[in-house]
């Protein structure tokens, strides 16, 4: 991730001397969520670059990893082929809580070589290149926000301030020897809660380090008996869990906050991809823009998936520096995902495919919230109804 | 090798592999192996008497990680006057390739293994919420997984990956494809000491097909191609070779009667029920997990044929001799190819289907002169050892019938 860190010949070395001894190939699904396969590094040095076949179901599942029957890009009718990823033993980086132990991502693609349109990091990519063909060049930075709680939802014990093994610093540790780009972590107003913060690094590396990020917190967390949590609203929390983007687009082109704020209302449910992240609808999504509109500010869920959310947020910056206007609806409803549908400059840059295939999950979302009866119901009409 | 002993891998019918421990410069004379065990049922030792003669292939052996007194090689089974017994499975695979050697091919081969972790105290899996290819949950599991990975490769047996799979508690292991004989020792290897290991590290795991109904079962996926010298045969220019076609059909046209040698419990065929990853309706498709045969087909090195319906507890080389025998016999015959599965094979108007339950796979094998032609006399032994299951499983009342009838009727 940190760039300056990465030695074509690092992991030859790390093999060689008997310090690596596995790799994790690996790639993002749309939810953000670290996937891949375990295998013996010493084979993956003397190989090189290597395809891995997965499942296809498994970049466009659910949270809980359920496949949905209406997505077309991959279902029972598709017969759930391979999606390739292609892996280079030159951009591996050292899993900093694992010893002995690498990653490496790679972009997802189909049978014949080409980026699937339905993966997030091929949409960031293929909008980067659409904002470097208009003269543009982008970075970005984040600060991702969320608690370590135990299975009480209390605070864990470990990410107390004052624990000699405290959490939030091993967590520091742990991503700096991941040469993740880290640049601070502190605690938020709520107990266990915390902010960390990712400095200004390529969209798809920071991308990358967001998906690094929550899964090093979770394992850290669970191997101390407790959960890191990223769910926008905690019952008792006073502060939603946020992912803030902020992107740096140079040269400077000026386009009102207004403006921005248009484009995103059209596009909310990319940003707060759950039924209980679009609940909290008052949160603003453009935090802060620049008088010349080169460094933006967006606030989406600590749900969301890194790269969704700076594919969207870049796409809209693109689209505002041309002047696009919002034609669709604001949604603020997971349920009414399928107005995304009717946003001009989302499909325009996000492409049609990725739209197509996203909507059903949110829409699935919603539908099996609708289904559900919840704690509060019970509690509020069960006896008096 | 100059370890005082040897540790001598075997295969009983039923696919379970026990290691037999002995003093490596005797090993060559043959360790004597009961009929009793060697025929032994699920729950109760064979009443034939007599005995084999456990003898290690010396072309196996391989440094043994589990024992640092011992080496590691596998075995075969042969009668007193040294011939191949008919209780030995790995000889029949052995027969089977034999053919092929004769005939200027040479199959290579790998087995996915699924398989599930519990908790042993409560014999549940290890967790219950679906993980696939998840890195983290890997990691969490790595103090298990990675000690397998290690200890395999220690054994010099390649180890390619390792995943959480779909199922709650359910992970996969795949070696790197070999010629088959070797890939099938592997694999028996690869799963016998896995079963150790996940018990060492004070878990538990099986390899039964289907443990829970609300899971996904646990398949073994056999990826074969067919070379010839450093030739791929079964890829033409990107697509299925003529021959692979041939080689394909010969895999649907025994498919069916040969089933029990896959999936050889009544509980392999709860694998099958409903619409699932495994497969019930016969037909191929290209990179399609619908079908029963899948074809990957791209550039030469990664052109192959998967056929999906066995169970993760089979009899390793059982199956894959009949799955190799099935491709050969298609190759002579000059089998036609159907025209692949486009999308769900569920819901294909397919005429054919696997048996669905062990006693119609019973019937089917019974009945059936090829799986006579590549077993020989192992198809009567394999066939009365599978015997008593059909009886109990005819004959027993199952908690499922006593929840869903003995209150309301």
């Amino acid at each position: 991730m940190s760039a300056p860190k990465m030695r074509a010949d690092w992991l030859a070395g790390e093999v060689a001397s008997g310090r690596i001894d596995t790799v994790a190939l690996s790639f993002a699904d749309r939810l953000g969520a670290w996937r891949g396969k375990r295998v013996p590094a010493k084979n993956f040095v003397e190989h090189g670059s290597t395809t891995l076949g997965f499942c296809d179901g498994m970049i466009v599942c659910d949270i809980q990893c359920g496949v949905i029957e209406e997505t077309p890009f991959s279902n029972y009718s598709t017969g759930y082929p391979d999606l390739h990823v292609t892996l280079d033993p030159r951009e591996a980086r050292p899993m900093g809580w694992r010893p002995g132990e690498a990653f490496v991502f790679g972009v997802p693609r189909d049978h014949h070589g080409e980026v699937l349109a339905v993966a997030p990091t091929a949409v960031l990519l293929s909008v980067l290149r659409r904002l470097e063909a208009q003269g543009f060049a982008a970075t970005a930075s984040a600060e991702l926000s969320g608690a370590f709680l135990d299975r009480d939802a209390n605070a864990l014990r470990a990410a107390v301030v004052g624990e000699t093994e405290h959490l939030p610093y091993l967590w520091l540790d742990a991503l700096t020897a991941s040469w993740v780009p880290v640049r601070y972590c502190h605690p938020g107003f709520d107990p266990g809660s915390f902010r960390l913060g990712l400095d200004s690094v390529t969209p798809l590396e920071l991308a990358q380090a967001i998906v690094v990020a929550k899964g090093a917190a979770k394992e850290l967390a669970r191997a101390r008996g407790g959960e890191a949590i990223f769910m926008t609203r905690r019952p008792g929390a006073s502060e939603p869990a946020l992912l803030e983007v902020t992107v740096a687009v140079a040269p400077s082109v000026e386009f009102s906050k207004e403006l921005l704020e248009e484009l995103l209302a059209e596009a909310r449910p990319l940003l707060f991809p759950s039924v209980n992240a679009m609940r909290k609808s008052d949160i603003p999504m453009v935090k802060s823009i620049d008088r010349d509109g080169s460094l933006v500010s967006v606030s989406a869920s600590a749900e969301a998936d890194g790269a969704t959310v700076l594919a969207t947020v870049l796409a809209a910056v693109g689209a505002a520096t041309q002047g696009t206007r919002a034609k669709g609806p604001r949604i603020d409803d997971l349920a009414r995902s399928a107005q995304l549908h009717e946003s001009e400059w989302l499909g325009d840059w996000l492409g049609a495919s990725f739209l197509e295939n996203t909507v059903p999950l949110l829409e699935h979302e919603a539908a099996l919230f609708a289904l559900a009866v919840t704690n509060w119901e019970i509690e509020r009409y069960w006896g008096v109804a | 090798m100059s370890a005082l002993w040897l540790d001598v891998a075997w295969t009983d019918l039923l696919g379970r592999c026990h290691v037999t421990r002995v003093r490596d410069e005797r090993a060559d004379d043959g360790v004597p192996i009961p009929i009793a065990t060697v025929g032994a049922g699920y729950v109760a030792p064979s009443t034939s008497p007599g005995s084999l003669l456990l003898v290690p292939d010396r072309s196996t052996e391989r440094p043994n990680p589990f024992s640092a007194d011992a080496g590691l090689a596998v075995g075969s089974l042969v009668d007193n006057d040294g011939t191949p017994s008919a209780w030995c499975s790995r000889s029949v695979l052995a027969r089977v390739l034999d053919r092929f050697n004769r005939e200027g091919y040479r199959i290579q081969a790998a087995a996915e293994l699924e398989f599930f972790l519990m908790d042993p105290q409560t014999g549940q899996p290890l967790w219950t919420d679906v993980n696939q290819y998840s890195v983290t949950k890997g990691g969490e599991l790595e103090m298990v997984l990675g000690r397998i990975r290690r200890q395999l490769l220690a054994a010099e047996i390649p180890v390619e990956a390792m995943n959480p799979e779909f199922s709650g508690g359910q992970v996969e292991l795949n070696i790197r494809h070999a010629p088959a004989q070797q890939a099938a020792d592997y694999t028996v290897l690869s799963r016998y000491f896995s079963r150790e290991i996940v018990r060492s590290s004070g878990l538990d795991a099986t390899f039964m097909a289907k443990p829970w109904t609300e899971q996904a079962g646990s398949g073994l996926h056999v990826h074969q191609s067919l070379w010839v010298g450093t030739k791929n045969a079964m890829h033409e220019k990107g697509q299925l070779s003529p021959l692979a076609r041939n080689y394909l059909s010969g895999l649907l046209a025994r498919i069916r009667e040969l089933s029990l040698l896959g999936s050889s419990t009544p509980n392999a065929y709860h694998r099958r029920a409903g619409i699932s990853f495994a497969p019930s309706p016969i037909c191929w498709g290209i990179d399609n997990r619908t079908v029963a045969v899948r074809a990957i087909v791209g550039s030469e090195g990664a052109t192959r044929i998967e056929q999906r319906d066995a169970s993760a507890d089979c009899n390793l080389y059982l199956t894959f001799a009949g799955q190799f025998a099935s491709g050969l016999d298609g190759i002579h015959r000059e089998l036609e190819l159907a025209p692949p599965v486009v999308g769900n094979a569920h819901e294909e108007k397919v005429t054919e289907y696997l048996p669905a339950t062990f006693i119609e796979a019973m019937a089917v094998f019974s009945k059936s002169i090829a799986a006579r032609e590549l077993l020989g006399t192992t198809a009567d032994l394999y066939e009365n050892m599978l015997r008593p299951e059909l009886e109990e499983v005819l004959a027993n009342s199952s908690d499922w019938e006593r929840r869903r009838y003995i209150s309301v009727v």
